[in-house]
């Protein structure tokens, strides 16, 4: 279902986020939103704990921003794992029984592959806390579980990465496309340009890995240099969103003979323990990489922590808050045409004036 | 079973016949050219084929250009072709068998009244396409025929028309035939102007001062003719759609992007915006509508009253349509009738 989008304008997204967050971190606003959520609480001490977590992601995460890359994984980790703790509590109005990360590192056997040959399998859906936190937090999208996530699969998913990861791993596939919204007088629609799928697969079958494109999209019109997508009439956006509010559609990672689609939250958290891991019980492969890195793939790697800790809080906020939030001046990638003077659409406007004019009306609607 | 059901089962069988691939090679010989070469004229059959389709007539359409060949060619300038005798021969065949139909189920009104003719969709070259009493169809079945006939004598036009008083046909018969074909034409051309979501606003007065004038049975049995007329019009459609096409154009959820519905004082109708496919339908032709949030659980039968493609290397291409929905009847203006009713 399509959220309300709230814009709040700010020069400092960060601060302002988390000053939203952090009143979650007061009982009296916890034991609010239970009420206005008809939640009930299972125990006093659970007020104290969603107000010890947020507390808690909140230090990690300001630690986490002046860092060093030696140790920035592991803290925005401990502190995305708090939040998504607490954040749970706080949609439950319980505790939680998470025994352990539920995810296991598998890291990268051959250096010369380099960082993004790391993997993650993902175990113990029982008591998880990847499988845990994913039941409550997402709806309507079962959690993968038992199989095997290469790093290369999570950061090729995010959207606000996709310059720098293409740039960087010239033989890996990227799995998100760029889409513009044109909003026409008559109906929106959304275009893709050849070169945001060039990385991604061939244009005629790339559809085919996008979970519930059909139901949600008219067959794609193949132009001269872009792809058109008209909307289904009982189109749902399946889209997933940059920071800065431009679309993209995801590509389903296929698993043998299934495909997942990774949410776009815990996408992040998966690649965050990969790394924090990595960092935590591998330094004899870290530290060299954050030494020595040739290749340029630190890069990708620093980009993608600025990304999780200006990105991560947000979507946890949004769950929150039942909205998609959008801390900005305006957002980019939308162009709208409605109101736009095109010759045909004036032509169009007067021919429809004349015949109320002249013609009676009949009873229309949708 | 209703004449729309009746007309399925003929065009089921016309699907499944050994006649049709024998008409639709016929019109695709007719339709093919041979490749056009750099320098090379223009194949002036093309003159003569776009005037059948422009006719509307079906079959009809491409025995009408062939007969005014020559008219044609001297607007365009050219020498246009004669359609060979086999191509002729087969298209009189079709075209006296849907005369037949046609007849069968014209002659349902009352024999004194002078206006039979008004319905007959095909009237010229009464010479070559005469049917004898004892004809008998050559490409369509007989006893399908017969179905359809029976269906159409409950025809909701034919039961208002059965209501006028004998003793009043002498005044409807002392309209002459040319003027009131020319009415109905008059009529039919100010709906069709006025869109599917609109109606010609004259018409309401029309049927109120007529009303005062208790003189309503003119334009009942005015309307009523319309709606035979149009009848009469998507039967022939539809069989001549099914000796060419597999289906009929169907416009559903995987191919609408978005629409509107309208009913008012003629009918329903949707305005309709699809992306283009392989079966569209273009002015004329019928097609099949499926919404299913409209709860709609098998195709409605509608008519292409409008139908506009636009090519964008910006936007895509789309279709914009508008669609006249049938009723049970085959007719599209079945609204006027209840238009009356109302005000009597």
């Amino acid at each position: 279902m399509t959220k309300n989008l709230r814009y709040i304008a700010t020069d400092n997204p960060e601060t302002e986020l988390w000053r939203i967050i952090s009143k979650y971190s007061y009982p009296s606003n916890i034991e609010k939103y239970f009420n206005e959520n008809d939640i009930i609480l299972e125990d006093e001490k659970v007020v104290d704990f969603i107000s010890g977590s947020i507390l808690q992601a909140e230090s990690y995460f300001r630690m986490a921003k002046t860092s060093e890359l030696y140790i920035k994984p592991l803290l925005v980790y401990y502190g995305v794992s708090n939040l998504l703790a607490g954040t749970s509590s706080l949609l439950t109005g319980s505790f939680l029984a998470v025994k352990n990360h539920g995810m296991n590192l598998i890291p990268p056997t051959d250096l010369q592959e380099g960082i993004i040959s790391s993997q993650v399998k993902i175990v113990d859906p029982g008591s998880g806390g990847f499988t845990k936190f994913h039941n409550i937090l997402v709806t309507g999208e079962t959690p993968p579980h038992g199989i095997t996530i290469g790093l290369n699969e999570v950061l090729g998913s995010i959207p606000d990465l996709k310059f720098e990861f293409e740039n960087c791993y010239q033989a890996e596939k990227s799995n998100v496309i760029p889409v513009e919204i044109v909003k026409l007088n008559d109906r929106t629609i959304e275009r893709i340009y050849y070169e945001g799928i060039s990385r991604v697969g061939s244009k005629e079958k790339v559809f085919n890995n996008i979970e519930h494109f059909k139901d949600n999209y008219l067959p794609p019109q193949f132009l001269e240099d872009k792809i058109v997508l008209n909307r289904k009439m009982n189109f749902n956006d399946i889209g997933i969103y940059s920071i800065h509010g431009r679309k993209y559609l995801q590509l389903s990672i296929q698993k043998k003979s299934t495909k997942i689609k990774m949410n776009s939250l815990f996408n992040m958290y998966l690649a965050l323990y990969a790394l924090g891991y990595l960092s935590r019980y591998n330094p004899h492969i870290w530290n060299p990489f954050v030494q020595k890195d040739l290749t340029g793939e630190k890069l990708v790697i620093e980009k993608f922590m600025d990304i999780a800790i200006r990105h991560v809080p947000n979507l946890v906020l949004n769950i929150i808050e039942g909205e998609e939030i959008k801390f900005m001046a305006q957002t980019d990638a939308i162009t709208d045409l409605r109101n736009s003077t095109l010759d045909k659409s004036i032509t169009k406007l007067v021919e429809e004036q004349v015949k109320k004019i002249l013609h009676s009306e009949g009873r229309g609607g949708k | 079973m209703t004449i729309q059901s009746s007309v399925y089962n003929l065009t089921k069988e016309i699907l499944n016949s050994e006649s049709k691939p024998i008409v639709k090679t016929t019109i695709n010989e007719i339709e093919s050219f041979p490749e056009l070469k750099i320098g090379k004229k223009i194949d002036s059959k093309i003159h003569r084929n776009q005037s059948a389709r422009q006719a509307k007539l079906q079959f009809y359409g491409y025995l009408l250009a062939n007969y005014k060949r020559k008219e044609i060619g001297k607007k365009f300038g050219r020498e246009i072709p004669s359609l060979s005798e086999e191509h002729k021969e087969i298209l009189i065949n079709i075209c006296k068998d849907m005369i037949y139909l046609n007849q069968k189920c014209i002659n349902h009104l009352p024999g004194n009244l002078i206006h039979h003719p008004v319905l007959n969709l095909y009237t010229e070259f009464e010479d070559i396409l005469s049917i004898s009493k004892n004809y008998k169809p050559v490409y369509l079945n007989e006893q399908a025929i017969d179905e359809i006939s029976l269906k159409f004598k409950k025809h909701d036009s034919l039961s208002l028309i059965g209501k006028i008083q004998a003793r009043e046909y002498k005044e409807l018969n002392k309209i002459e035939v040319d003027r009131l074909k020319y009415t109905m034409q008059d009529f039919e051309n100010r709906i069709i102007r006025a869109g599917v979501n609109h109606y010609p606003k004259d018409f309401e007065t029309l049927i109120e001062d007529f009303r005062k004038r208790s003189a309503l049975t003119p334009i009942k049995y005015i309307f009523s003719l319309i709606g035979l007329k149009a009848t009469l019009n998507n039967i022939n459609q539809l069989i001549y759609q099914a000796f060419l096409k597999e289906s009929l154009p169907l416009y559903n959820e995987d191919s609408i992007i978005n629409y509107s519905k309208h009913s008012h004082f003629i009918g329903e109708g949707y305005v309709l915006k699809a992306i283009p496919g392989d079966l569209q339908g273009e002015v004329g032709e019928l097609v099949h509508i499926l919404l299913t949030n409209e709860e709609e659980v098998k195709p409605q039968l509608g008519r292409v009253e409008k139908f506009e493609r636009s090519n964008s290397q910006d936007f895509g291409s789309v279709t914009d349509l508008s669609i006249r929905m049938l009723d049970k009847n085959m007719n599209q203006y079945h609204g006027l009738l209840k238009g009356v009713e109302r005000k009597l």
